[in-house]
């Protein structure tokens, strides 16, 4: 098979591959890096406040203390721990908020027994920028004792 | 065949593909290759893989997760890695070089996106890298050539190479292809889903500002921009053109610089709005910009090369 065959084959192998994440819809969770559909930010926006929501979520011990916990302490990428934890918990998810503070046990903090997820809401007005603070989300609702 | 071979194997200088060799994995290692430390944090803080990517489902067939997922091991093939791309740059068994840099690459990045968190900006790269390592991009400007010179010199044979090569275009012509493809698809996705409503300028505003206002440190204009309504109806008009029609300049090659230029505008814009980072986007679309044309990068380089009288005076330009 002659050399420019062989890259041909290879050409054709690259370019036909891409079809399958086409063919095979994933949706966000794809999971044939690098053969991936390019179908990011599609959705439009209906005219209307432009708002976005910053989420920061604490650790909290039985004493009270309070700390920050980022995507770096449970061990996901930023938009992962968002999507995939911050946004479920704001919304009631129990199972999330359960992963959450088991992941922090397993790395080390077991006396996280509480976590609070404060919402902070940011929407552009003609002055700048107006912000305000939705209700706190509280996982578990009830205090339990630590590990 | 015929239009095939015209397409993807015109004989060309293969300078070109030597410097994009160097251009491209110089920056990425440089700058934006993945992290160690990012690397051994994801590996440590987690028992298992959540959505594993192909090349990790394929390791972990053979080598446990517990032996070679360890800071040890992640260390190990990323020093690998460091070591295959400084000999890619410097042209050393440059081929063998290029694919291991290229599966240390794809290993770190499939990783990271096998913890149910998946990003685009990586993948072209991979492949562009990996089809410098199937073409003659250690012919130039490497110490493959050098010693390849020397060894024909002692045994007092011809020139081993004149720089010509029918294999020396197609990674562009691939890189060009892949662009164009990727580009439609984002494009035509935010028509068929979105339809014209995406160019309303509420659709970008909200995706700037949700993005800036939780990047406030890095992406200054994005703020500035989100207020602006007018501009982002411009703005996301010219995305969609852009992204749209970036195909044509596979037909038109004359227009293609532009596209080129457009691209690392487009990203350099998107990072500095909303904290993209589709770095490696700016790389390719330089590296195509500059590289990309067979005449424009030699004769830059022999003007240079003679006003710093690294060419012997008897040398013609456009040979070595």
């Amino acid at each position: 098979m002659s050399v420019k065959t062989r890259v041909s084959l290879f050409i054709l192998l690259v370019l036909g591959l891409h079809a399958i994440p086409v063919l095979f819809y994933q949706g966000v969770r794809q999971t044939r890096w690098p053969f991936l559909l390019w179908a990011m930010y599609a959705q439009s926006t209906p005219p209307g406040p432009i708002q976005a929501l910053t989420r920061r979520l604490y650790a909290v011990t039985p004493g009270g203390t309070a700390r920050e916990i980022t995507s770096v302490d449970v061990g996901l990428t930023l938009p992962g721990f968002a999507s995939n934890y911050l946004a479920p918990i704001s919304r009631g998810d129990t199972a999330a908020g359960r992963w959450v503070i088991n992941r922090l046990h397993q790395v080390g903090m077991d006396s996280v027994v509480q976590l609070r997820l404060v919402t902070a809401r940011s929407t552009l007005v003609d002055t700048g920028i107006a912000v305000d603070t939705l209700p706190v989300v509280v996982y578990p609702p009830t205090l339990q004792s630590p590990r | 065949m015929d239009f095939w071979n015209a397409f993807w194997f015109p004989t060309t200088g293969t300078l070109n593909l030597a410097g994009a060799r160097i251009f491209v994995v110089a920056v990425e290692m440089l700058w934006f290759f993945p992290s160690l430390a990012f690397q051994i944090n994801l590996a440590t803080r987690n028992a298992g893989f959540q959505l594993p990517q192909p090349l990790i489902r394929l390791i972990t067939a053979v080598v446990p997760r517990d032996v070679l997922f360890t800071p040890t091991g992640l260390t190990a093939v990323y020093w690998v890695t460091m070591a295959a791309g400084v000999l890619a740059i410097v042209g050393l068994f440059t081929r063998s070089a290029l694919f291991v840099y290229a599966f240390g690459y794809a290993f770190f990045v499939s990783h990271a996106y096998s913890y149910a968190d998946v990003h685009h900006r990586e993948a072209l790269y991979l492949f562009f890298v990996l089809a410098l390592a199937f073409a003659p991009s250690g012919d130039r400007l490497s110490i493959d050539a050098w010693l390849r010179r020397r060894r024909a010199r002692r045994s007092g044979a011809p020139a081993v190479s004149d720089g010509q090569s029918d294999l020396a275009m197609w990674p562009f012509r691939l890189l060009h292809v892949l662009l164009a493809w990727t580009y439609f698809s984002t494009g035509i996705t935010k028509l068929l889903i979105g339809g014209l409503q995406w160019m309303n300028g509420y659709t970008l505003q909200f995706a700037i500002f949700k993005n800036a206002i939780s990047r406030a440190a890095w992406a200054p204009l994005g703020l500035w921009m989100a207020h602006n309504h007018t501009l982002c109806v411009v703005v996301s008009a010219a995305t969609i053109l852009f992204e749209t029609f970036f195909f044509v300049s596979l037909f038109l090659p004359r227009l293609a610089p532009l596209f080129f230029a457009g691209g690392v505008v487009f990203h350099l814009m998107l990072y500095l709005t909303s904290g993209h980072p589709f770095f490696e986007h700016m790389i390719l679309n330089t590296t195509m910009l500059v590289f990309y044309n067979p005449v424009w990068f030699p004769s830059v380089w022999d003007r240079v090369t003679a006003a710093l009288k690294l060419r012997p005076a008897d040398t013609p330009v456009g040979a070595r």
